[in-house]
């Protein structure tokens, strides 16, 4: 299970990792012995603490009440429950969300996925929280204006995974990097190549400051220190992806970096980084324990 | 006159079939608690059968809470 997976760089990290759902406790210790769990997973059965959140799904009622014979009814079950049909079962289950807490427990961060299946994986989110995970095979580019180190958050994709692209990037010595708003110039963005299976989130900035370049008496955003840019991507949970990519045993994609850099006397021209990311590709990260299918 | 009848009766029929099917938009962006916003209260068991509360499960640098839609299927 992928969170069990990556508990360990949580725990590292200070970071505790809880679950909520709406399983008995009994379901909960038999998973969690079914699958080795060591971190807390809360049950919350009957779904009151669920609802007091304002996360219980409505959809699964809805399909029993009304039935899927509505297009749009149909659509939004797909979405927020289930390719299969309406089932008791479904009743009571939350909308999937990632709430990042403060040592207060004050929520710094929010991640919801429509789809059902998918999720930030835990290697994504500690990037967004800027802690180092020493566990991503990295490709290395220096150019006369700075060098870039990128990586994926995940060595591995499961259909569904909402994970990221990493653009470590250092300045050298008197160089600065065009940032957004930066209208007259390159500013330093990602060209992915289009796939089919990938959703391009926004691209996550930093905040640049605002530079005075003399030969041109202009005052434009830029980075001058090192920054790291983070494109967030969310590899698709259809079925018919899965159906499509059976039998392939990684994913890769490509693009390139578009920046223009200057010093504080010479302009280069705008320029492009050809670049590419493999991942290995891996089961649903969730299964059922015990089940007659296995 | 028959035909224009029964268009509007199964017109009527559809638009209320429509508005039975979906209740509500869901917009998952009012759902929860939001950023700047503590956590409501709540005691519930874990695997172990040890009680949690929303304070309790907070950890030294913070905590990421996930709600699965379920553990069992």
């Amino acid at each position: 299970m992928e969170l069990q997976r990556d508990v360990e760089a949580l725990r590292e990290a200070g970071i505790n990792l809880v679950t909520i759902s709406y399983d008995s406790q009994e379901a909960i210790k038999r998973f969690s012995d079914a699958f080795g769990i060591s971190f807390t997973m809360l049950s919350d059965e009957g779904s009151v603490v669920i609802e007091r959140f304002n996360l219980l799904n409505p959809v699964p009622q809805w399909g029993m009440e009304f039935g899927v014979d509505d297009p749009e009814m149909a659509e939004t079950f797909r979405t927020y429950v289930s390719v299969t049909q309406p089932n008791p079962l479904f009743v009571g289950i939350s909308f999937p969300g990632t709430f990042i807490l403060d040592t207060s427990g004050v929520v710094q961060e929010r991640h919801f996925e429509d789809f059902y299946i998918e999720r930030n994986t835990i290697a994504s989110v500690l990037l967004r929280q800027g802690e180092d995970l020493d566990l991503i095979e990295a490709m290395q580019v220096t150019t006369p204006q700075f060098n870039l180190t990128t990586y994926t958050s995940n060595t591995a994709l499961a259909f569904g995974n909402r994970f990221a692209l990493m653009f470590d990037i250092e300045p050298l010595e008197d160089m600065h990097v065009y940032a957004p708003g930066a209208d007259n110039y390159q500013v330093v963005s990602l060209n992915l190549d289009p796939n089919p299976y990938i959703q391009e989130m926004a691209m996550d900035y930093p905040e640049p400051v605002d530079y005075y370049f003399e030969p041109f008496d202009e005052t434009v955003p830029v980075y001058l220190q090192p920054f790291s840019l983070i494109q967030e991507l969310v590899f698709d949970g259809d079925p018919s992806t899965q159906q499509a990519l059976r039998g392939q045993e990684s994913i890769t994609l490509t693009g390139s970096l578009e920046y223009q850099a200057c010093s504080s006397t010479f302009c280069y021209p705008p320029a492009s980084i050809p670049l590419f990311w493999t991942m290995e590709l891996r089961d649903l990260v969730f299964r059922r324990p015990m089940t007659e299918e296995q | 006159m028959k035909a224009a009848a029964t268009f509007i009766l199964t017109t009527g029929f559809l638009l209320s079939f429509n508005l039975f099917a979906q209740p509500e938009t869901i917009d998952l962006s009012t759902r929860g608690p939001q950023v700047g916003e503590t956590l409501p209260e709540f005691s519930l068991p874990d695997q172990n059968g040890e009680l949690w509360t929303q304070d309790s499960i907070l950890g030294e640098n913070g905590t990421m809470l996930v709600f699965l839609r379920s553990a069992d299927w």
